[in-house]
Formats: C-alpha cells, sequence, structure tokens
C-alpha cells in the first residue's frame, strides 16, 4: 500500500516536471494558433517571447510584483506584435520575412532590456496551496500546486476553444482566415480582425517569456527562450490548428525536453541531444501525414494562411 | 509586371497604338535602375536615422556609434580583411535563401546546413589523412556540399512532392541538423583530446585551406564571390534559371507550359543547402580547424537578412554581406566602448530588416521612378 503510493508521488512528480515544461509551449503556442487562424503566419514568436521574458523580469523587479511582471511581459510582446501588425496587415508586407526581421529585432531589444538584470534572482512565482486538496497523495500537487501561470495557461486554452468554435466572433475570425476576399465582400473587418489576433499572439508570447523568466527559472539570462518559441510554432502545425490539441502536443513535447534533461544528468545511455530532435521530427511527420490527408480531402491549415490581404490595389 | 514591355529593343509592333515613345521607354529604363538602387539605400538610411533616435533615447551618441563602426568595420586594412572575413559565409548564407527565392520560397533552414556541412567536412578528413591535400580537400568540400544539397533538397522534396511548408519544414530540418552535429561532435566524431570543448579531432594543418595571395582573408570570399557571380549566370542567364523565375512567378502557367516544377525546386533548394554547407567547410577548414559547437554562430540567420536585403539578387548579395559583415566585425569595439551590450547590433540588423520590407512595399510608388506608369495614367484619364 504504502508502496503504491511512493510510486503514484513518482509519477505525479514527473508529470508535475512535464506540465510547468509545457506551459510556456502551450501558452505561446495557442497565441500563435489564434494569430493562424485569422490567416497571419508570425514567426517573430522566438523573438516575442524573449521580449516578454526580458521585460517581465524588468518589471517584476522594479516593482515587486509577479503579477505586474507577468503583464509587463505580455505587454511588452503585444507591443512588439503591434508593429508586426502595422508591417504585415496594414502596409501588406512580407509576413514570412516580418516574422524573422520580429526575431530579429526581439532579440536584441531584449538583449538591452535586460542587460541590467543579468544574473539577479527572484522568488519564483508562487504556487496554489490549497490546505488538505494539495497535500492530497498522487494527485494533490498535479491539480492543485501550480502557480497561476499554469492555471492561466489551461484557462486560456479552454478559451479559445470556446472561443473559436461556439461564438460568432470566433466564426469570423476562422472565416477571415480561411477566405479574406469572401469576409471582405461580406464587409467583414479582414484586417481589423487579423490585427486584433495578431495582437493576442503577441501578449500571449510575452507571458509565456515572462512565465520563463518569472517562474520557471527564475532568472534572466540573454536568449533564454532557448528556441521555445520556434517549438510552438512547430507545435500549431504539429496540432493541426486545434486548441486542445496544442495542449496535448505541449504535454508531449514538454515530456520529450523534461525526458532528454533527465537522461544526461542520470548519464542514462540515451542521447540527450537527439532527444532533444524528437519535437522537430514528431512536427515533419505529423507534416507529412497532414499532407496526406489533404489528398483525401480538405487541408486542415486555414486557407489563407500567410497570404497578403490588400483590398486597395 | 507591365514594365516589361516598355523595355527598349523589345519587338513591339510598330504600329501598336499604345507604344508610348522611345524617349519614355529609355526614361522608364532608367528610372527603374535607379528605383532599385534608390529604394534600398533610402530604407538602410532610414533604418540607420531609427537606429540613431533609438540609441540618443538610450543617452548615447549616434555619431560615435557610426565613427565605431567605421573604425571596427572599414577604416583599416585590417578592418577591412575583418569584414571580408566575416562576409565570406554570409555570401553562401545568403544564396541558400536567394536561390530558392527564385522559385518563390522561402527557406530559413541555412543554419543547420552550415553546421551539418562542417561537421561532414571534418568527418571526411580522418579517413583521408595522408593524401595529398590537393586530393583530400576537395573532397572534403564535396562532403559538406553533400551533407547541405541532402538536407536542404529533403525540404524542397518535402514541398514539391508533398506540399509541406517549406519554410517551417527548412526550420525544423535545421534543429535537426543541430542536434544531430551536437551529438556527432559529443559522440562519436569527439575528440578525446577536446575536455572543455568538444570538437572533432583536428584536421590537420595539411588540409587547411590558406589564405587569398596578398590578403588575410582565406580562400572562402573567393569562392564565395564566384559562387555569387555563377548564381547570378544561373538565375539571369540562363533557361533553367529562367525557368525557376516562371515557376516562382506562377506556378499553375509553369505546370501548364510543361516544366518541370518539382525537379526545379529540388536542384535550386539542393543548390542553395550546397552553398550554405560551404561555409560550414570554410569555416572548419579555414578557421577552426575542427568541427566544434562555434559552428553554430548564427550566419544562417544573418545570411537570411542579406538575402532580403539585396532582394534575392545574387550580385546585390556581394555589396551586402560586406556591409553587414563590417557591422558585425565592429560589434565587439562598440561593446567595449560605448558599453552597449552586443545585442545592440541585432538591434540595428532587425530595424533595418523591417525598415526593408516596408520598402518593398513602396516600388512604383513614387513618380520620378515610374514615368511610364504614371503616362499611362494620365493617358487613362485624358
Amino acid at each position: 500500500m504504502s508502496l503504491d503510493i511512493v510510486s503514484l508521488d513518482i509519477v505525479q512528480m514527473v508529470l508535475v516536471t512535464v506540465l510547468t515544461a509545457a506551459t510556456p509551449l502551450i501558452l505561446a503556442g495557442i497565441g500563435e494558433l489564434v494569430v493562424e487562424r485569422s490567416g497571419v503566419l508570425n514567426l517573430g514568436v522566438e523573438g516575442m517571447m524573449v521580449l516578454g521574458a526580458a521585460a517581465g523580469f524588468a518589471v517584476a523587479t522594479q516593482t515587486g510584483s509577479t503579477g505586474l511582471g507577468a503583464l509587463g511581459g505580455a505587454g511588452a510582446g503585444l507591443l512588439l506584435a503591434a508593429l508586426f501588425g502595422v508591417l504585415t496587415v496594414g502596409l501588406a508586407a512580407n509576413q514570412v520575412a516580418s516574422g524573422l526581421a520580429l526575431t530579429i529585432l526581439g532579440l536584441g531589444l531584449s538583449g538591452l532590456v535586460g542587460a541590467g538584470y543579468v544574473g539577479m534572482k527572484r522568488d519564483p512565482a508562487p504556487h496554489l496551496h490549497l490546505p488538505g486538496l494539495t497535500d492530497l497523495p498522487g494527485i494533490g500537487r498535479l491539480l492543485f500546486g501550480h502557480d497561476a501561470f499554469v492555471y492561466a495557461a489551461l484557462l486560456l486554452v479552454v478559451g479559445v476553444w470556446w472561443f473559436l468554435w461556439r461564438t460568432r466572433a470566433g466564426l469570423i475570425l476562422r472565416a477571415v482566415g480561411d477566405d479574406h476576399t469572401a469576409t471582405h465582400a461580406l464587409g467583414l473587418k479582414v484586417r481589423k480582425v487579423r490585427f486584433l489576433a495578431v495582437l493576442f499572439g503577441g501578449a500571449c508570447a510575452g507571458l509565456a517569456g515572462a512565465y520563463l523568466s518569472l517562474a520557471y527559472t527564475p532568472f534572466w539570462a540573454p536568449a533564454m527562450t532557448a528556441g521555445r518559441g520556434w517549438i510552438a510554432l512547430a507545435l500549431v502545425v504539429f496540432a493541426s490548428w486545434q486548441p486542445l490539441r496544442v495542449a496535448a502536443g505541449a504535454l508531449l513535447f514538454g515530456g520529450a525536453t523534461v525526458l532528454q534533461l533527465h537522461a544526461q544528468a542520470a548519464g542514462l545511455g540515451l542521447p540527450g541531444q537527439l532527444l532533444s530532435a524528437l519535437p522537430y521530427l514528431a512536427t515533419i511527420l505529423a507534416l507529412v501525414l497532414l499532407s496526406l490527408g489533404r489528398r483525401r480531402g480538405g487541408s486542415l491549415a486555414p486557407a489563407a494562411l500567410g497570404r497578403v490581404f490588400a483590398p486597395s490595389r | 509586371m507591365a514594365a516589361d514591355t516598355t523595355a527598349p529593343g523589345l519587338p513591339l509592333a510598330e504600329s501598336d497604338p499604345d507604344r508610348p515613345p522611345a524617349s519614355l521607354q529609355i526614361r522608364a529604363w532608367l528610372a527603374r535602375r535607379t528605383e532599385s538602387v534608390a529604394i534600398p539605400l533610402g530604407a538602410v538610411a532610414a533604418g540607420f536615422l531609427i537606429f540613431s533616435l533609438f540609441l540618443v533615447a538610450l543617452g548615447k551618441s549616434p555619431l560615435a556609434f557610426l565613427d565605431l563602426v567605421w573604425r571596427g568595420g572599414f577604416g583599416s586594412p585590417f578592418a577591412l580583411q575583418n569584414s571580408l572575413q566575416r562576409a565570406a559565409p554570409l555570401l553562401f548564407a545568403a544564396l541558400c535563401v536567394a536561390l530558392p527565392a527564385r522559385l518563390g520560397l522561402v527557406v530559413i533552414g541555412g543554419e543547420g546546413a552550415i553546421v551539418l556541412g562542417g561537421v561532414a567536412a571534418a568527418a571526411a578528413a580522418q579517413p583521408l589523412q595522408g593524401l595529398s591535400p590537393l586530393l583530400a580537400v576537395p573532397l572534403m568540400a564535396l562532403a559538406a556540399v553533400a551533407a547541405g544539397a541532402a538536407w536542404i533538397g529533403a525540404v524542397g522534396a518535402l514541398r514539391a512532392y508533398r506540399g509541406v511548408n517549406e519554410t517551417i519544414a527548412s526550420l525544423l530540418m535545421s534543429y535537426i541538423a543541430l542536434a544531430l552535429s551536437n551529438h556527432l561532435i559529443e559522440g562519436w566524431l569527439r575528440d578525446p583530446a577536446s575536455l572543455n570543448k568538444p570538437s572533432t579531432a583536428p584536421i590537420g594543418e595539411a588540409f587547411m585551406v590558406g589564405a587569398l595571395p596578398g590578403l588575410d582573408v582565406h580562400w572562402g570570399l573567393g569562392i564565395g564571390v564566384l559562387a555569387c557571380l555563377a548564381a547570378y549566370a544561373l538565375t539571369e542567364r540562363t533557361t533553367i534559371g529562367f525557368a525557376a523565375r516562371i515557376a516562382g512567378g506562377n506556378l499553375r502557367a509553369a505546370q501548364i507550359q510543361g516544366l518541370p516544377v518539382g525537379r526545379l525546386v529540388v536542384s535550386f533548394t539542393a543548390l542553395g543547402g550546397a552553398c550554405a554547407a560551404l561555409a560550414g567547410f570554410f569555416e572548419v577548414a579555414a578557421v577552426h580547424g575542427n568541427a566544434n559547437a562555434s559552428l553554430n554562430a548564427g550566419f544562417g540567420y544573418t545570411g537570411i537578412l542579406v538575402a532580403f536585403l539585396a532582394r534575392h539578387n545574387p550580385l546585390a548579395i556581394l555589396p551586402v554581406a560586406f556591409l553587414l559583415g563590417g557591422i558585425e566585425a565592429s560589434s565587439g569595439l562598440i561593446q567595449r566602448r560605448m558599453q552597449l551590450p552586443d545585442a545592440t547590433v541585432l538591434v540595428l540588423e532587425g530595424l533595418l530588416f523591417l525598415v526593408v520590407l516596408v520598402s518593398e512595399t513602396l516600388y512604383g510608388r513614387f513618380k520620378p521612378f515610374s514615368p511610364h506608369l504614371w503616362a499611362e495614367k494620365r493617358r487613362a484619364v485624358s
């Protein structure tokens, strides 16, 4: 009996670690999913995320409040996304190239913002503690023992799912992403919808970055996102643009990361470097499988994804 | 583009009533050439201006910054050679973006091909030990080229035959290449003598590629310039390049014409990957002497910037790579003298990139640059 509880606790510990590793991916991925559902491909997730991490840490250190730090991170991501929106939605500039530029700019700006904070440490964001419930053996910490970011990420997934599939605004957003010409002809505000979606994606990416610097590590280091923004992009494709699958995929990718770290730490025979390639391999496989599915009928990707909309020309 | 009908020398029917007068044709041609130089130059100037405002906001002097860029990147023979040395890998990395761009593809996975090419070259050097360098060095380059071409060519194949988005696929492949290379460098190929910094065994002094005659810059620069010239000839002066441009402009039309679009996509992406891998080869064979983590220095990403600034024109890549090489060469000096973090150069690069993208939307919008378009409008009104 007691042995069962011990092994349960180990399982719980692993699951908790996986969930913490998955949270930044969920946050950034769900934001990018909304952006891509509106027909815009923003490759600048990494840049918005790393700027969110720097700004979030800076604000939290200055104000002493983790909550304000999270807001600051989300705000920084939103501002950078606004720049992207002006360029791609407003001026109809190339989305792929603008996203790359955004990543370079975000990495640069984060280095400047965070320059004075390298080496500082903060207490991690407080974890929920419900007396009785959190101490439940086996499942207590998994269900009731996380910080606010984790719960926010899970709420966001459910919220975005509900928004996309159960509200009129969500229907409009998906319609804009599938055919901007038709929705424009219907009198819907294509560019406004896309701009708002881009802002939402930026705020989510910024929040994901703030989670890294305020709860996950918790300190600021240059380029600390370490490619998580790109994984989030891959995740959206892997999830075939479905919110709930983003969460599932993030747990899978987060699990691969955790496995890699443990394999390295424990000196197991597993090749850690190759394990880190797993999420990318899985995504390429998913892309190929998706392309096979397309032969049988209807692509899963938003039809207007990445296509420029310029009504006046 | 409608502009092509006004190019001088095109056999337009004499009786064509819509034919613009010859003077206008020449003016239009001149104006287009001026536009294609003036807009990027204006954009770069605007980028520097925004960056200057940014520096002022930080309480730093933009003039001091420019002075340091000049001294660190261009002002002395030493600085110039340093810039050229940094420009060499950028030439190859930019070609990896510019060649597929002819087909309308955006390939951003050059970094992976660079690293993989470097590892392949270092690995190939081991069984070749003892051979004449005249034979071994080209074989090393060949190993690198094969690895890079296969890697990015696979992205092209996924695009051509499975419809997989090449931008995302190339990025994923790049990360897989980095993981694979790290695995090889830290595992199978690791030199047991490299304790703190895992590296492959040295390729040996005999196999090192030397400097260009009279310069302190390695041969990568010379080959890189040749590669750009060859890429220009391929894309602008051959039927294959023409076919690629057609497919990039209108895929459906190209397919109806019977052009082998799939094979074009695979060949151009593979060619791009081969170029990127050459950057890795020269980093190993001319700079480091073995393959290690320094291969992953971000040349692939700066190469994307170079290609876009050059509007994917292989000839324009030459000056742009030199400019960015100079800016990156001066970053250490800027960091020390102005107490700015090294990320400052990234801010400048990001701003330049964004401004150039905005400037892309300006072509044909300025009256002095497009007399033919404005003349047509006048005719349409009257």
